[in-house]
């Protein structure tokens, strides 16, 4: 696999123009960004003894935090945007933020893509949360960039410390 | 200087309670004395979920909770029984069990290296020879263990206290059609991925929240916007059209009966979905004024894969922080909790007066357990119920004490 600059750089490009569409509250034509067969994944994530840590998560087909394909995810972004979202009134100030962006590898149209993540949240006076994690994406490529496939959401927080995560990663 | 709610600790809890007018001291979500007093009067003495019989199947198998704040392990011993045992080294307190889960052949504290089998027995104290010249006497030296431990269809339980009665008594017919009602579900285990959660809230502001169904207009209104459910559907932004029974249940436990939509909850701290739902919500307290939240998810472990996938999505859509129901009620969980350390209003209290004299109390002579019946199904009559008593656990001077002195709900 050759890897070029141009692709890395389009890559981050496209992660971080995602970013600034949840920051803005744009949620919508965020939702636009992911293919007809996408899957946003968030399994749940144990505290596990050393020699068991490969069980830390839960698999596909358990529970989750989220495990939404289009129409699911379509739900959430209109809860989002009702006028009766009580969390969104006022909206929270947020800032999605990703770094060491890797492309882990190219197959045909999908780039598989990893980069850890910090998510900002300030809402009303003083409350913040902080939700840190690690991200793997599978980016399909089209005509005008990117489209999101696949997005697996791995938090590092075993126990959720958050009053809720009513916001997309 | 005492507060006005301290020295109310010192008296009696009766008096925060008015049930027959529907008004409850504030002080009761938010004052550190009281909340110390629930983990002794309450939390160490009630029968508690601990996990369910399917999470740890085989011989070594483990699952962490907690009694009250107390951590603890709960365990499948070499002989099969399951033990709960207190999750602190003898020698100096240290946590011998640094996972939620798994499976382990002993435990060991991390410190001096301390070593106990799965029943708890103490079976390795470095420099045993040379340093204790073998005056320890190991068979004293065990983990502590819960005081008794039941099960009831597969629900493991465990009380602190050595003079609770029976599980059975604790549930009482109510109780135990309330976890009937899960277990129906056929041959019920845990699915995989307990989420835990914490919130700035008083533990009993969720509780109560669980039958309140005058909320869920408001409240999650877009939720019922995004799903396409009509707003009319819940009339005037909340439930009025439903008549039924609400059953309330000795020591506290209550559960509605609305058809597709049942919320138990066994006092005080496990509440049961079902219906809609095959879900069991454990409130593990952390202060007065935090909460942490296990959400533990059923299902038949002959269902279809088309079956299962269904429960998983319906559990997954709305529970949880990122639950499309549940994202909205931590929210006010947390502003009550703050409301409630008013003390500005230290002497106003809360209302809870609807549904007052409501309803007419049915001693259950046809299903085993008294019945409220013909009231409304949006009324504070749960809640009253859970605080009265709350307020009998609190002034109960022992179990005995409780057993004789508590409330029955057929001639309240």
């Amino acid at each position: 696999m050759f890897l070029n600059a141009e692709l890395c750089h389009e890559v981050e490009q496209f992660l971080y123009m995602e970013a600034a569409l949840l920051d803005e509250h744009r949620y919508t034509e965020w939702f636009e960004l992911f293919t007809e067969d996408c899957h946003y994944w968030m399994p749940v994530r144990q505290t596990r003894l050393a020699r068991q840590e490969d069980a830390e998560f839960s698999q596909q087909g358990e529970i989750a935090f989220f495990d939404e394909g289009r129409a699911e995810l379509e739900k959430r972004v209109r809860k989002l945007e009702s006028p009766y979202a009580w969390g969104q009134s006022p909206a929270p100030r947020t800032r999605h933020m990703c770094t060491n962006v890797r492309i882990a590898e190219v197959h045909d149209d999908e780039i598989t893509v990893n980069c850890n993540f910090l998510f900002y949240r300030c809402s009303l006076e003083v409350e913040e949360d902080y939700f840190v994690g690690r991200r793997e994406d599978v980016l399909r490529k089209v005509d005008q960039g990117f489209r999101i496939a696949r997005r697996t959401i791995l938090l590092d927080q075993t126990v959720i410390t958050a009053k809720n995560m009513n916001h997309f990663f | 200087m005492a507060s006005a709610a301290t020295e109310r600790a010192s008296t009696t809890f009766r008096s925060s309670i008015d049930h027959e007018n529907g008004l409850v001291d504030r002080a009761i979500f938010s004052d550190q004395a009281i909340y110390k007093a629930e983990l002794e009067q309450i939390f160490s003495r009630a029968w508690l979920f601990m996990c369910h019989e399917s999470q740890i199947p085989n011989a070594g198998d483990f699952f962490q909770t907690y009694m009250g704040e107390e951590k603890v392990i709960v365990v499948r011993s070499r002989d099969r029984s399951v033990e709960v045992m207190l999750n602190a080294c003898r020698h100096r307190g240290a946590t011998v069990c640094r996972a939620h889960s798994g499976n382990t052949p002993n435990f060991i504290c991390a410190y001096h290296g301390w070593t106990y089998d799965l029943s708890g027995n103490l079976i390795g104290v470095p420099g045993m020879n040379e340093l204790y010249e073998r005056k320890l006497d190991r068979s004293e030296w065990g983990l502590k263990k819960a005081a008794k431990v039941s099960s009831y269809r597969g629900f493991i339980f465990a009380t602190l206290d050595e003079s609770a009665p029976s599980l059975e008594v604790f549930l009482g017919n109510a109780g135990r059609y309330m976890i009937d009602n899960l277990a129906n579900y056929g041959e019920i285990e845990v699915i995989p991925g307990i989420i835990r959660h914490r919130l700035r809230a008083n533990w009993k502001l969720a509780m109560e929240n669980d039958q309140d169904y005058y909320h869920v207009g408001i409240t999650h209104a877009s939720a019922l916007d995004a799903w396409g459910v009509a707003r009319t559907t819940v009339n005037k932004n909340y439930w009025d059209d439903n008549v039924g029974d609400l059953v309330l249940g000795e020591f506290g436990h209550v559960q509605d009966t609305i058809p597709g939509h049942f919320h138990a909850n066994i006092f005080p701290h496990m509440c049961i979905f079902t219906d809609l739902l095959q879900a069991v919500v454990v409130r593990h307290p952390k202060g007065p004024a935090e909460v942490e939240q296990w959400y533990f998810s059923f299902v038949d472990k002959n269902a279809s894969e088309v079956q299962k996938r269904e429960v998983i999505r319906r559990n997954i859509s709305r529970l949880g922080p990122t639950g499309m129901i549940e994202q909205d009620d931590g929210e006010n969980w947390e502003f009550c909790t703050e409301g409630a350390a008013s003390s500005a209003m230290r002497d106003v209290p809360f209302n809870y007066q609807m549904g007052i004299g409501k309803g007419e109390m049915d001693d259950g002579s046809a299903v085993g357990f008294p019945l409220l019946r013909g009231g409304p199904r949006t009324t504070e009559e749960y809640a009253r119920w859970q605080l009265r008593c709350w307020a009998e656990w609190m002034d109960a001077e022992s179990w005995p004490a409780l057993l004789e002195k508590h409330s029955n709900p057929a001639v309240i």
